[in-house]
């Protein structure tokens, strides 16, 4: 058994979060990689611990994987490789499973039972990390906000929870520390169970962003009209996340959704 | 009957489920359509009670409950007047929408928003801010 110990980043968190919940997805033709994840936080700071594990001991084992984790990647893409990577290496061994009991695999105490419990371990890893980000002053706020939603909706619909999107809330945290000046904005779930952000002091002055899973936004914007203030301009717009505060910039949203 | 316009002075009642209230403010995306949906299933609160207001909500968590629905702690039932959802929506952007009776065998109140699509946040926010009552969808 290795283990790897990594400072944490974002994408640490997302990788970890989204290799469990990719082999989770992936049951159907089962992985033999056991992973446990286990986020501590302290004073040296949030770390994500994974452990790769051999494979269940039988019919035969496969030593599968060897995970470097930098603590930051350069890209955006490249997490979303490494775990192309596994899944296709896993794939390759579904030759070797045939014969394999299938309702073994499936068993709670198994690694592949595990991987299913490790769906909702990707988003614990994000309301860790948001609680841990000095930049954001409302973090712990947002943090307690993001684990309220997930505790109401599998109070209220146990099937929804499966279509809360982890890249969505991924996205939502990366814009708002790419502007950690903004406001707290309230956040909500829309009925595709992607994020959304709303900063509203008044009816004219209103800014609601869902962050879909891509990086694309769809927002909704009032504000005072450009040349008559007394009247109210409406819209609504797709863009990306990168683009959104310089698609709106006309209308001054930065002033009255930035602390003052 | 089914299909028939509601009465302009009537009401419909939202469930709006605890992920799309934050500090009993009820959020657009209550209001928002999922993939496939025609329109906007609310209940048509006049067909349940004449006039007693707390008479029409405690009879539609019944309505609710016996749907299936898990009225959750902090999910609100917003309550619209007819009218004033179609005029602020005609008003701010010249869109039409409908308030129609959809009654279902165990739901006669049942009744459907029309007009609009799942890509129509910006409506479902105007609609949002035509809700005049709030009630807690769990009795208290």
């Amino acid at each position: 058994m290795e283990v790897h110990r990594e400072k944490a980043s974002l994408e640490n968190y997302i990788l970890a979060g989204r290799i469990a919940s990719e082999l989770a997805v992936d049951t159907a033709s089962t992985t033999d990689v056991d992973f446990l994840f286990e986020p501590t936080s302290g004073k040296e700071g949030s770390m994500v611990t994974i452990i790769s594990a051999k494979a269940a001991p039988q019919p035969t084992t496969h030593e599968v994987l060897h995970l470097e984790l930098p603590s930051r990647y350069p890209k955006r893409s490249d997490p979303f490789r490494r775990v192309v990577n596994i899944l296709e290496e896993s794939r390759k061994l579904e030759e070797s499973w045939k014969g394999w009991d299938r309702e073994y695999l499936l068993q709670p105490d198994t690694p592949f039972g595990q991987l299913e419990k490790l769906r909702k371990t990707q988003f614990q890893y994000l309301i860790v990390f948001i609680r841990n980000l000095p930049e954001l002053p409302f973090s712990k706020e947002l943090s307690a906000r993001v684990e309220s939603l997930l505790g109401i909706v599998e109070e209220e619909d146990p099937e929804l929870p499966e279509t809360v999107s982890v890249d969505s809330l991924r996205n939502l945290i990366e814009f708002l520390q790419e502007y950690p000046t903004l406001d707290e904005p309230s956040v909500f779930l829309t009925p595709s169970g992607n994020f959304r952000a709303k900063w509203r002091s008044s009816p004219q002055n209103h800014f609601a962003v869902e962050f879909l899973p891509s990086g694309s936004t769809h927002y909704v914007l009032f504000a005072p009209d450009l040349k008559h203030p007394d009247r109210v301009a409406r819209m609504t717009g797709t863009t990306s996340m990168d683009s959104l505060l310089e698609s709106v910039e006309a209308y001054h949203v930065q002033d009255w959704i930035t602390q003052q | 009957m089914k299909g028939d316009q509601l009465p302009e002075s009537d009401h419909v009642s939202r469930y709006c489920g605890g992920s799309h209230v934050q500090d009993d403010e009820v959020d657009g995306s209550a209001f928002m359509l999922r993939e496939k949906e025609e329109y906007l299933s609310v209940n048509w609160l006049e067909c349940l009670h004449n006039s007693d207001r707390n008479r029409q909500i405690h009879d539609l968590r019944r309505v609710l409950e016996g749907k299936g629905f898990s009225l959750g702690k902090t999910a609100i039932i917003a309550v619209l007047n007819v009218d004033e959802v179609i005029d602020h929506v005609q008003q701010t952007v010249n869109r039409t929408i409908d308030v129609l009776h959809e009654p279902e065998p165990e739901d006669p109140s049942h009744s459907g928003v029309f007009g609009y699509t799942v890509e129509d946040h910006l409506i479902a926010d105007l609609i949002a801010e035509t809700v005049n009552e709030k009630h807690p969808a769990r009795e208290r």
